[in-house]
């Protein structure tokens, strides 16, 4: 059973007195510990997708089942839960809390499950580790270039383990060198972990990178295909 | 909380300036709150004063009046006739000179007293408004040349039990101190009644030839049983003439009546400028959910409820308000102390901190902080996720 699913998912809203199909019937299943991208034009609905399923935003029909949970139609007040345990969120402005460190930034989801300081605290610092950022814990954004605002971007959306992580073109704001660095870091914590990952992005050269590429073209789903090349076994580190 | 301080700290300027706002408003509210605290318990021991006898004052006598016009002291006599009258002393109020020539300086607050009062009336005193003494003694009757001085006077005067207290040129040997009751008492001093219509009719116009003895500027009656007070004024007015005599209900309500009219003057300027505070404090909170908006759409897609938002916010404003509370009010405690010894040349205490005025400051300052702040941090709280995620 897929572990992330949508079912004719369809997206509408009014733009300037003009009727905007953001999504148009979209119905894709997601395994648990895939690695996928996400790619598309502007506008092609990539991120209404993510949206969508991240239950940042309600489609205007159609399903998503994150976990066999179908959280389309889960009330507004229990949504927040549901970002909060089942998914996690990489952007591309990074879009790190400025008044908090880096550790406190992975922090937050725990903070918001409720969990005590010391225990967060704990988790945190070790995912930050993971990510390669245990010696700035105590830096705030400003003090981090856009590859270390990343990482911690990639440490805060894993620290409640999530089914899924959600991440919107992740390498848009860093160099190509840090890019591969930040794409590889994501496929290194997918393998170990086993989330599923999908990455929104316009980087043939992250796509690559990936298990699988799915395109959408206005609002519709145009290829879904697994990448010929290092589809589902990326090149090792060495 | 650290984030809460860390917020503070990004924008110090505003957050002091907004801060600043609060305590200017909290300054005039503890300091007009002091003025009026002080009021309500001159007040409250005027009522207390007022609530046990019946007065008797010269008809010529304008309502409210502070001292009275002169009166024949023979009228206790025909007082003392009518029914449930159990005695009733000739008093004599004069305001307090050092110097026969001196004049009475301009005061803020309640100005010091020199009260002429026959000893007997102690006895009258005991289970209603006592002179209740820190040392020394009550003076008896018959005796002359002595005073009882009240503890502001005492202080201002720079004199204690045994002392002189210089008259009108005449030295007083204090034979008491009277303890501090917060009301007009503590500025007074009570001298044998020989010795005050000796002062009243020097301080009278030359033409005024009278006996000294035959002068007063009130009656002090006191009615057994204490209920039929209002019956006995009642009976004053109707049978002797030329007087008018107070009865305690009217008093009382003369006087809650214009202390509600002065607290409420006093309080809503006070409570006004609390306000402005206040708008100053949503000002800025409406600034930083407009700043915070993408922080908002980071905050809900990690998880954060509406309500992990909104006491977020809240938490700010209420701090905010808290702070220039307590800030505020050691300005405004200060502030009143400063004025307090501006004006105790003059031997009075105009402004008192009570703890209750504290407390209300404090919670007032808090409470409109955590008000200002609930609009805004119910609209941060309703920011959709998706439109904040996108805001620059």
């Amino acid at each position: 059973m897929p572990i992330v699913e949508t079912r004719d998912l369809v997206r509408r809203y009014r733009l300037g007195g003009h009727e905007v199909r953001a999504l148009d019937g979209v119905t894709l299943g997601f395994e648990r510990g895939e690695f996928t991208a996400v790619m598309g034009r502007s506008g092609s609905g990539k991120s209404t997708l993510l949206n969508l399923i991240g239950c940042l935003d309600r489609p205007t029909s159609g399903e998503v089942i994150l976990d066999g949970v179908v959280v389309s139609e889960t009330p507004e007040r229990e949504l927040p839960k549901i970002r909060r345990d089942m998914v996690g969120f990489i952007f591309q402005h990074f879009n790190l809390v400025p008044a908090l460190t880096a550790l406190e930034n992975v922090m937050l989801p725990l903070k918001y499950a409720r969990l005590s300081r010391a225990e967060a605290r704990r988790t945190a610092s070790a995912l930050l580790e993971a990510v390669e950022m245990g010696q700035r814990l105590g830096h705030r954004p400003s003090e981090l270039s856009g590859g270390e605002q990343q990482r911690v971007a990639i440490a805060r959306a894993l620290v409640n383990r999530p089914a899924v992580v959600l991440a919107d073109e992740p390498t848009g704001e860093v160099d190509t060198e840090t890019a591969v660095a930040i794409v590889r870091l994501m496929r290194d914590l997918n393998r170990s972990l086993g989330q599923t990952f999908l990455i929104v992005t316009h980087d043939s050269l992250v796509a690559e990178q990936t298990g699988r590429i799915v395109r959408l073209k206005d609002g519709w789903v145009e290829s879904d295909a697994p990448v010929a090349t290092t589809g589902g076994s990326p090149r090792s580190d060495s | 909380m650290i984030e809460t301080w860390h917020n503070f700290w990004r924008r110090k300027l505003r957050t002091t300036l907004t801060i600043l706002g609060i305590v200017v408003g909290t300054l005039a509210l503890t300091v007009m709150g002091a003025m009026s605290e002080k009021i309500n318990l001159l007040v409250d021991g005027a009522l207390k004063y007022y609530s046990t006898r019946v007065v008797v004052q010269a008809g010529t006598t304008i309502p409210g009046q502070f001292l009275g016009a002169v009166l024949s002291a023979e009228i206790a006599d025909d007082v003392r006739g009518i029914p449930d009258v159990a005695a009733a002393f000739p008093t004599v109020y004069t305001l307090y000179q050092e110097d026969a020539g001196e004049v009475p300086a301009a005061s803020f607050g309640f100005p010091p007293l020199v009260i002429g009062v026959d000893a007997r009336r102690f006895d009258y005193e005991e289970d209603r408004y006592p002179v209740v003494l820190s040392s020394g003694r009550l003076f008896t009757p018959g005796e002359r040349g002595v005073a009882l001085v009240g503890v502001d006077l005492a202080k201002y005067k720079g004199v204690g039990l045994g002392d002189v207290l210089t008259v009108r040129g005449r030295g007083l040997e204090i034979v008491g101190i009277m303890e501090r009751t917060l009301t007009a008492r503590d500025n007074v001093a009570f001298v044998p009644l020989a010795d005050g219509q000796e002062f009243l009719a020097e301080m009278l116009p030359s033409s005024f030839s009278a006996d000294p003895s035959a002068l007063a500027t009130e009656i002090e009656v006191y009615p057994d049983p204490l209920e039929r007070a209002d019956a006995v004024a009642a009976a004053i007015n109707r049978e002797v003439k030329g007087v008018r005599a107070l009865a305690p209900r009217e008093i009382e309500r003369q006087f809650s009546q214009s202390l509600i009219i002065f607290n409420v003057i006093i309080i809503s300027s006070a409570v006004i400028a609390m306000v402005v505070g206040g708008l100053s404090i949503l000002n800025t909170m409406v600034v930083a959910v407009s700043e915070r908006t993408r922080e908002i759409g980071i905050k809900k897609a990690v998880g954060a409820t509406n309500g992990d938002i909104m006491r977020e916010f809240l938490r700010e404003a209420t701090i905010i308000g808290f702070v220039g509370g307590v800030v505020g009010l050691a300005a405004g405690t200060l502030l009143t102390l400063a004025i307090n010894r501006f004006v105790a040349d003059q031997g009075v205490v105009i402004m008192i901190v009570t703890l209750r005025l504290g407390l209300f400051v404090i919670a007032f300052s808090t409470v409109l902080g955590a008000a200002a702040g609930l609009f805004p941090a119910l609209a941060a709280a309703r920011r959709n996720p998706v439109e904040a995620l996108r805001s620059e």
